[in-house]
């Protein structure tokens, strides 16, 4: 018991993990800004894709549906320009403001929502990581007030908030493929390998001769996604496993074509790295 | 608390409050936490072409959606999110179709079939940059197995 309170009041942990982890996720933002604004027309525009119902949204939601019900096309530049400026703004600021990254994560939310046919599992924890880690430092400056001891819990409490989150994210999607009969099977892989949306033409023209390949794949991902919760928590062999899946997140960007699922994968394993410095071991 | 609700609400095989805690848990994780991690499964089993024939600027026309925009696919153009859709919707409308009997569909306020028009007329539109007037859908399936072909037209 004492060792959980040292931990979670003495000291701000990961420093540099969290650091790493909230530039890259700025980092992600802006770029998803940007091509959010390059296609706007068809993403929030007159041409929108996203069909809108007119259906009543309680008081406690409607700050998730600003934009969904908003019948004002102008409307969602607004939201994408406060997000690009307030991400560019506290990427390249030391400090973190509790405030900015709430606001973040409120326009990122209403701006998934209203584009809700359009998005992945990757926007899903996108949303739920910028609210996370809202509550994350970059500056770690300790003074002897409340306010200062305020943050430090905040900040490790997040810190472990966002490493649950990920476990959650591998073992339920473990637990869903363990109830899967193209995943039993092994035929997963190559199922998806041979559907042209998840593929490449090279990939989907060798799938046939690799059949065995894929088989073998699948296993491993199901070992993988099914291991990660209990994995990440041993040293000796994280670096190893967190490689493959970094590996494994690329391969999704690249030839899956999910590049914004990918990447922000790629992006939480910098939460579980363990870097050399010696500093970074004390924790 | 957040991650007891959160766990709660996001448990793969509870998408449909039954008990009290499931009404209460997706209640607070929707919209603000929504997550829903059974990623790939099920996987993809079938390839999807959508035919569309329409009317644009006086001249009858057509197009293979979702051909076009695999082909124009670039991962640096940020318009994966169209694939996303178009699939998505062919899948739900597959799955839809599959539940009624017959050798015809007919999609009454289907609300994937819906959102499955709506996606097509909306890209059909940005592409042209004219209004699409008259469009009719063929969603054509392959099984990537057997290779069997079906055939959905909302009749």
């Amino acid at each position: 018991m004492n060792k959980v309170i040292t931990y979670i009041f003495d000291d701000y942990r990961k420093q540099r993990n969290a650091r790493l982890f909230k530039n890259l996720l700025y980092v992600f933002l802006i770029v998803k800004c940007v091509l959010w604004l390059l296609n706007y027309d068809i993403l929030f525009g007159a041409h929108a894709v996203s069909l809108v119902y007119d259906e009543p949204i309680g008081f406690f939601e409607y700050f998730a549906y600003i934009i969904y019900l908003s019948k004002n096309t102008s409307l969602p530049i607004w939201f994408i320009c406060a997000a690009l400026l307030l991400s560019i703004v506290s990427l390249v600021n030391k400090r973190s403001y509790l405030l900015a990254d709430l606001i973040i994560y409120l326009l990122v939310l209403n701006l998934d929502i209203r584009i809700y046919t359009t998005t992945t599992a990757g926007e899903s924890l996108l949303v739920n990581l910028c609210f996370l880690s809202a509550w994350l430092r970059k500056d770690f400056t300790r003074g002897t007030t409340v306010y200062d001891q305020i943050k430090i819990v905040l900040h490790n409490v997040s810190f472990f908030a966002l490493l649950l989150q990920v476990c959650i994210l591998y073992g339920f999607s473990a637990l869903a493929k363990w109830y899967d009969a193209d995943w039993l099977s092994g035929e997963t892989v190559y199922l998806t390998t041979k559907a042209f949306y998840y593929s490449t033409p090279l990939m989907v023209s060798i799938a046939d001769s690799i059949h065995p390949l894929t088989v073998a794949i699948t296993y491993v991902l199901l070992a993988y996604q099914s291991l990660f919760p209990f994995v990440v928590w041993f040293k000796s062999i994280k670096r190893y496993f967190l490689h493959l899946g970094v590996l494994m997140h690329l391969y999704i960007a690249f030839v899956m074509g999910l590049f914004f699922f990918g990447w922000i994968m790629v992006i939480t394993y910098a939460l579980f790295y363990d870097f050399e410095s010696p500093a970074d071991y004390s924790d | 608390m957040h991650f007891l609700l959160v766990i709660w609400g996001a448990y793969p095989f509870n998408r449909e409050p039954k008990v009290k805690m499931d009404f209460y848990a997706m209640n607070y994780c929707n919209p603000y936490f929504a997550q829903d991690w059974r990623m790939f499964a099920p996987g993809s089993s079938y390839n999807y072409t959508i035919y569309a024939r329409y009317v644009v600027n006086g001249k009858e026309e057509f197009a293979f959606p979702i051909q076009e925009v695999l082909n124009e696919r670039n991962i640096f153009n940020g318009r994966e999110f169209l694939t996303i859709s178009l699939t998505d919707a062919c899948i739900f409308v597959h799955n839809s179709s599959i539940k009624i009997k017959g050798d015809l569909y007919k999609f009454n306020r289907d609300r994937y079939y819906q959102i499955f028009e709506h996606i097509v007329q909306q890209y059909l539109q940005n592409k042209h940059e004219a209004k699409i007037d008259d469009l009719k859908l063929m969603l054509l399936t392959t099984n990537i197995q057997t290779n069997e072909r079906g055939y959905v037209v909302n009749e």
